[in-house]
């Protein structure tokens, strides 16, 4: 009873508000799922045939399915937000190792040079 | 001929050694960058990443049972063959792939972090001192086999070698201070990101649809009279030092006073799942404002105050054991 009376509460305050965001609208449909789902249990308790047990439980799957349907298409939404953070991140990481390979690029370089006159060195005594 | 060549070598070390202090002084505003700060920086982000990762998805044993509790409630009630329930079922996948895809976005921020800890854990400025001291000995040994004076004396090699990997470090803290910058810049979007009140809805609603489900199967079970409530009343005397007699729990019937009582005890313990699925998201989104504001403290070359993104990472973990706690508590109960 009292988890009616919230969701009740909840829906005359959007209607009050005059605006609905789509979170909001997201939320309402969650919360009367969650109120159909949570109240099964005792609706299912009180049923006495077959017929009403399909019936109620026929009702809640209903307001799941809304809650459902909905929440996917915000899903759609959404997901290139979180694609496209993922792409910008990966980017990011190949930046930071190219100024990694940058730093060992100038020591490697550098050994390098160190080894090619050692060369020279050794090919200077062998000639001299 | 000798002493021209050596007011000629000594006129080179001098060039060579103006040079690299006068890049050492260009790069000098980014002294104040902490190397090791930066790598503690990188393992306790990489660490934030991962745990926020942990806390904010609905983990597969968590699906599992949701997906259980609705096969429950439409066996009892016998709709197993209903399409309304296919679909639910359907949907569920659909929700939870689609959500699941999320954690790409953890698993690339905590490569950014590893990618920050290579930069950071590179030790440029003793590497490139000991290149630069191989290259003066190798001149000289050079110069020594064709006969010539070395072109840099040899304690001049020494100043080089010295500057050179002042240069070097540097150079790696003018790196470090760029990537950190634009390490926080897409920390920034993230949190962005995740506090957006659209995704927020999506990530912890699914979650506590989940948690309703399995609620409601539980409580069917539980007025059925399936459920041996004898550790929830031991729990009771647990204070007291007592335990509940063996035949009490069988007198306790489901729509009973005690029965009721007893219901809403597991009730308000599996409650206490729902809230910590907003407090863990709240904690997630507290965890990368502090590493922002660690990075900050980086770029500006402050103290970092790792303890408390570390502090914060604790509650995140200490989250995830309550919730797991909450499934052990209950599981006890059943």
């Amino acid at each position: 009873m009292k988890s009616k009376k919230s969701v009740l509460q909840k829906t005359v305050s959007i209607v009050h508000d005059g605006k609905l965001t789509q979170e909001e609208a997201l939320k309402a449909l969650r919360v009367a799922s969650q109120s159909a789902t949570e109240a099964l249990p005792a609706a299912l308790g009180k049923c006495t045939t077959d017929e009403e047990r399909q019936k109620v439980m026929t009702d809640r799957d209903l307001v799941v399915l809304a809650y459902l349907n909905s929440l996917q298409k915000t899903l759609v939404q959404t997901g290139a937000l979180f694609e496209n953070t993922a792409i910008n991140l990966e980017t990011e990481a190949e930046n930071v190792r190219r100024k990694a390979g940058a730093l060992t690029d100038v020591t490697d370089a550098i050994n390098l040079l160190t080894e090619l006159i050692r060369l020279a060195a050794s090919l200077a005594l062998a000639f001299g | 001929m000798n002493a021209n060549k050596q007011i000629a070598s000594i006129e080179c070390t001098i060039t060579i050694v103006m040079s690299l202090l006068l890049i050492a002084g260009l790069l000098s505003a980014c002294s104040g960058i902490n190397i090791q700060a930066a790598r503690n920086l990188s393992a306790t982000g990489k660490n934030v990443a991962l745990q926020v990762r942990q806390n904010i998805f609905v983990s597969d044993d968590e699906y599992t049972r949701a997906r259980d509790g609705e096969a429950l409630v439409h066996g009892f009630s016998g709709t197993t063959n209903s399409d309304l329930y296919a679909k639910i079922l359907k949907d569920y996948d659909v929700i939870h792939q689609e959500l699941a895809k999320r954690t790409i976005v953890f698993e690339s921020l905590a490569d950014v972090y590893d990618a920050f800890g290579e930069l950071a854990g590179l030790d440029a400025g003793a590497q490139t001192e000991q290149a630069l001291t191989n290259l003066g000995g190798a001149i000289e040994e050079y110069a020594k086999q064709i006969m010539q004076p070395s072109p840099i004396y040899k304690d001049t090699t020494a100043i080089i070698s010295k500057v050179g990997g002042i240069v070097a470090a540097e150079i790696q803290k003018a790196k470090i201070k760029e990537a950190s910058i634009q390490i926080r810049g897409r920390v920034e979007d993230f949190q962005k990101l995740l506090g957006n009140k659209l995704v927020r809805e999506q990530m912890t609603g699914f979650r506590q649809s989940l948690t309703t489900v399995k609620k409601a199967a539980f409580t069917l079970m539980w007025n059925q009279g399936v459920y041996d409530p004898k550790p929830l009343l031991d729990d009771f005397g647990t204070d007291a030092g007592l335990v509940a007699k063996k035949e009490a729990a069988a007198g306790i019937k489901p729509n009973t006073p005690l029965g009721n009582a007893l219901l809403e005890v597991l009730k308000k313990r599996l409650a206490i799942k729902a809230d910590l699925i907003e407090k863990s998201y709240d904690a997630s989104l507290k965890a990368l404002g502090s590493l922002i504001s660690e990075h900050r403290k980086l770029e500006q070359g402050e103290p970092l105050d790792l303890n408390r993104v570390q502090a914060i990472s604790a509650e995140l973990r200490s989250i995830a054991g309550m919730l797991t706690k909450v499934k052990a508590d209950l599981s006890k109960n059943q």
